[in-house]
């Protein structure tokens, strides 16, 4: 019997994970991949975050597109893919050094509308990562009880500082969702305050 | 001592619904046809498609039979109904001109190009209770339409006249102006109210579709507010028009091409305003204008788009001081699911909060007594 | 109704932009976020944000718990959660402690709640500085510049009139030391319970069409004056008179025979407990909210 991807559960299952993760920055969660034959730039992890989350009424922007993979994922989720400063949410290897200021950030009327990014790592892990270039974040802030440590490997540290730049004028800013090969995820909004060095 | 589960709660809402249905069928009359208040009730099933926000007479009629002819709830299943179908697209601009008129009149000019046509009204008849209606039977039915269409028989066969609108009168003499705020805050996508929030300052799409959508008395309230004084919109009306459009929308695949869908009646309504003493409608050349306001509600709802068009302006107004002027007061209280909703509310049980109200109070007048 | 309709009743793309905004609302605490709200077969004012809230996050593994005022058997209480097991299927409770949803309007449950629970608070005014200000256009621009003086000198006048604050529900918060907020109309009891909590507490307001949330581990401060603390009501002297409860919050009622005046707990199912206890009964009641 062919088992037919249910994306009505799928998604509800996935996005109750993000809903956790970034209540409590730093946790680290886990999620399915998707199955709906889409081709795509980044995991079926990576996907299942972009088909949960992405619909007509909003739009995003994939990084250095090179498959072609917004054609795809315009038709599949009916959302649009636009410029870095318009997009709704954005896709983006962790290796790759970005411009972060180009992405919106919200106006004080309206903070929520400003960019997510979907940051695809190597590994996510709450303890030491033993790879060269692993950075170390340490994490405050609400939902974090005193404090949270989490490592990630596989994101390009030039992006660490206009990050935390971008943060600065809270409730403006920037809400990241890391996705690893694996399939964990891990979010850190814009409310968490951290500070970072690389191994 | 013993406890004792306090159930009920889901009992007490069974023998509701079965009274409600009692209250309906006691009298012992015929069960109304759906068809019946389709026909015969043509006013309150076009009420309770604007302010459900659906086109669907014959879902308009099935709830003014289920509401016993509430039009409030009646229009809040139609809303409820309307948030469960899928969206498949926008229909393109329906052009007004080109409406299979019923009824067409214009209090503006005595008389204009196309022609007066009373239509289908009770304007102008004498509001005296008709007793006869009492007794009316299949037979009254037969006998007046056999002696009715024979006696239009000719006039059937002529084409009907076409009728510009009168507001492009003024527009040719260049008489006409759009409001300074509307004129700025165009934008290239349409916003639409079922998809995001009211933010104000409005768009002017925000604020006809909330009036579409409006309810009928707390929107004839607040435009009579203005036409009394409060405020200074004196509206003349420029036309007033009822008929049926078609709605067209673009084909899926092919591009150029479009598919009609279907036609709607809609009652269309242009008001023009006075002449404002004040810089608001002089522009470089210092020569005095008009402005217009809008109003467009599903089927024959006159009363309706006339205070629509009449809030429309008065929204526009540079210098808001009445309420009807102010487009946060106007837009947050004119729809009635809304409005029927929170009025209510208050029926549910607020005792946790009053007795919290009790607390302070108690505590106020404790240490008020100590003093 | 699970035939024609779809899973939890609104559509896919309805529970999308909740879910969307419901992360937005998480990662700026206490900020209303606001969204396009649909209409429910339930009347507006009645619990169509918490419910469109409930219904965008609610799975097949959830066991959902409904009150109103407390109470599991409010006929309110009753409609929604009916409403909710109609369209999903899932288990429902009066547990608090089985619960991994509850839904309720007006008070937050006497037995602490987990980090693995969500509670989902029915929100009738989402905006605080309503108390001082109608126009939400200016309340939007208060908010963006953190200018709360309005509340402040709202709060302080009520101290000149009355020798204290005398607002018993919807007391206003402050949230991560940056947003005013309405906690929903619970009763000032409930209010330390959202400070540094172990759940996540999301808002609804469909009505006016708004979603926020308090993360866990969240500075939840009441607005107040460094010589007029922040009280919760008083029972002194009073108990409930079915499981002799003198520290939750009590409501008071009038016998509908004798006439008599008693108080009994407002949440229902912890008082239930408690008597089952007493009976004899192994029940596990939670641990209170602040110990």
């Amino acid at each position: 019997m062919e088992n037919k991807f249910d994306e009505i559960t799928y998604t509800q299952s996935l996005f109750r994970t993000l809903l956790d993760c970034m209540s409590r920055p730093g946790k680290i969660g886990r999620i399915e991949p998707a199955s709906c034959g889409l081709s795509f730039s980044f995991t079926d992890y990576t996907l299942g975050v972009a088909i949960t989350l992405l619909d007509q009424e909003v739009t995003f922007h994939v990084y250095n597109d090179r498959n072609n993979s917004s054609v795809q994922l315009q038709m599949y989720t009916m959302s649009r893919q636009v410029s870095m400063e318009e997009c709704d949410y954005f896709f983006v290897n962790g290796n790759e050094n970005f411009d972060v200021s180009r992405l919106k950030k919200g106006i004080l009327e309206f903070p929520d509308e400003s960019a997510t990014v979907i940051c695809q790592v190597r590994k996510l892990s709450g303890e030491r990562i033993l790879r060269p270039d692993a950075i170390k974040l340490q994490l405050q802030g609400p939902g974090i009880r005193d404090t949270n440590t989490l490592y990630i490997y596989g994101l390009n540290q030039q992006v660490i500082e206009p990050w935390q730049q971008c943060n600065q004028e809270f409730p403006l800013g920037l809400d990241w969702i890391f996705v690893d090969e694996d399939g964990k995820v891990c979010c850190i909004p814009r409310s968490t305050k951290f500070c970072w060095e690389v191994f | 001592m013993a406890y004792v589960a306090v159930k009920g709660g889901k009992k007490a809402i069974e023998e509701a619904e079965k009274l409600v249905t009692y209250y309906r069928y006691k009298g012992g009359s015929t069960p109304i046809e759906v068809k019946q208040i389709l026909d015969q009730m043509r006013m309150a099933v076009y009420q309770v498609m604007g302010e459900g926000s659906l086109y669907a007479p014959e879902l308009a009629a099935l709830a003014l039979k289920q509401t016993e002819g509430d039009t409030l709830e009646a229009s809040f299943l139609l809303r409820a109904f309307r948030s469960t179908l899928p969206r498949n697209f926008y229909s393109l601009p329906v052009d007004t001109t080109c409406m299979q008129v019923i009824r067409r009149i214009s209090a503006a000019f005595k008389d204009i190009p196309g022609g007066q046509y009373l239509g289908p009204t009770r304007d102008y008849t004498k509001r005296l209770l008709n007793f006869e209606l009492l007794e009316e039977g299949e037979e009254h039915v037969k006998d007046f339409m056999a002696e009715y269409l024979a006696e239009i028989e000719d006039e059937i066969h002529e084409p009907p006249p076409t009728f510009p609108k009168v507001i492009d009168l003024l527009r040719q003499e260049g008489l006409l102006e759009i409001p300074k705020r509307d004129k700025e805050g165009e934008t290239k996508v349409v916003d639409d109210i079922t998809r995001q929030s009211l933010r104000f300052p409005a768009s002017r799409a925000m604020r006809l579709q909330s009036l579409a959508r409006g309810e009928t008395g707390s929107m004839m309230a607040l435009a009579y507010s203005s036409m009394r004084g409060y405020g200074n919109i004196h509206p003349v009306l420029g036309e007033l028009r009822v008929g049926y459009v078609d709605l067209v929308v673009s084909h899926p695949l092919i591009e150029g091409e479009t598919i009609t869908v279907g036609k709607v009646m809609v009652t269309e309504v242009e008001i023009v305003s006075e002449i404002m003493t004040s810089n608001e409608h002089r522009d470089k050349n210092r020569r005095p204008k008009f402005t217009a306001g809008y109003g467009l509600c599903f089927g024959q709802n006159e009363v309706k788009a006339i205070a629509m068009a009449t809030l429309d302006r008065a929204m526009a107004s540079e210098n808001p001081k009445a309420p009807a002027e102010d487009e946060e007061f106007v837009l947050y209280h004119i729809d009635g699911i809304e409005a029927s909703g929170f009025t209510s509310h208050w029926k549910l049980p607020h005792y946790v909060d009053f007795q919290a109200v009790l607390n302070r109070v108690r505590s106020v007048r404790e240490r008020e007594g100590r003093k | 109704m699970r035939g024609i309709y779809n899973y939890g009743f609104i559509d896919e793309n309805t529970k999308k932009e909740i879910r969307r905004k419901l992360l937005k609302a998480v990662a700026i605490p206490g900020y209303q976020v606001p969204f396009g709200s649909r209409e429910l077969p339930i009347a507006r004012g009645w619990g169509t944000g918490g419910l469109q809230i409930t219904l965008s996050i609610i799975g097949p593994e959830d066991t959902i718990k409904v009150i109103d005022q407390g109470c599991d058997d409010s006929v309110n209480a009753c409609n929604l959660r009916d409403f909710i097991v109609t369209t999903t299927g899932v288990k429902s409770t009066t547990d608090t402690l089985e619960a991994s949803i509850i839904q309720t309007r007006h008070r937050i449950p006497e037995e602490k709640m987990r980090a693995d629970q969500i509670l989902v608070l029915q929100v009738p005014y989402p905006e605080t500085l309503r108390w001082v200000e109608p126009s939400e256009q200016e309340t939007r621009r208060m908010h963006a510049e953190k200018d709360y003086s309005k509340l402040w000198v709202f709060l302080y006048e009520e101290i000149v009139r009355w020798g204290e604050i005398t607002l018993s529900y919807r007391y206003p918060v402050m949230v991560n030391g940056r947003y005013a907020m309405d906690p929903s109309p619970i009763p000032r009891w409930d209010v330390p319970k959202l400070h540094q909590a172990e759940t996540l507490f999301l808002f609804g307001a469909g009505r006016e069409k708004r979603i926020y949330a308090i993360p866990p581990y969240t500075d939840v401060v009441p607005l107040q004056f460094e010589d007029y603390y922040f009280q919760v009501e008083n029972f002194k002297g009073k108990f409930c008179k079915f499981c002799g409860s003198t520290d939750s919050y009590l409501d008071e009622v009038y016998d509908r025979e004798t006439g008599e005046r008693y108080f009994a707990c407002s949440d229902t199912s912890f008082c239930m407990k408690r008597r089952k206890q007493s009976s004899g009964i192994p029940v596990k009641i939670g641990r209170r909210w602040y110990e």
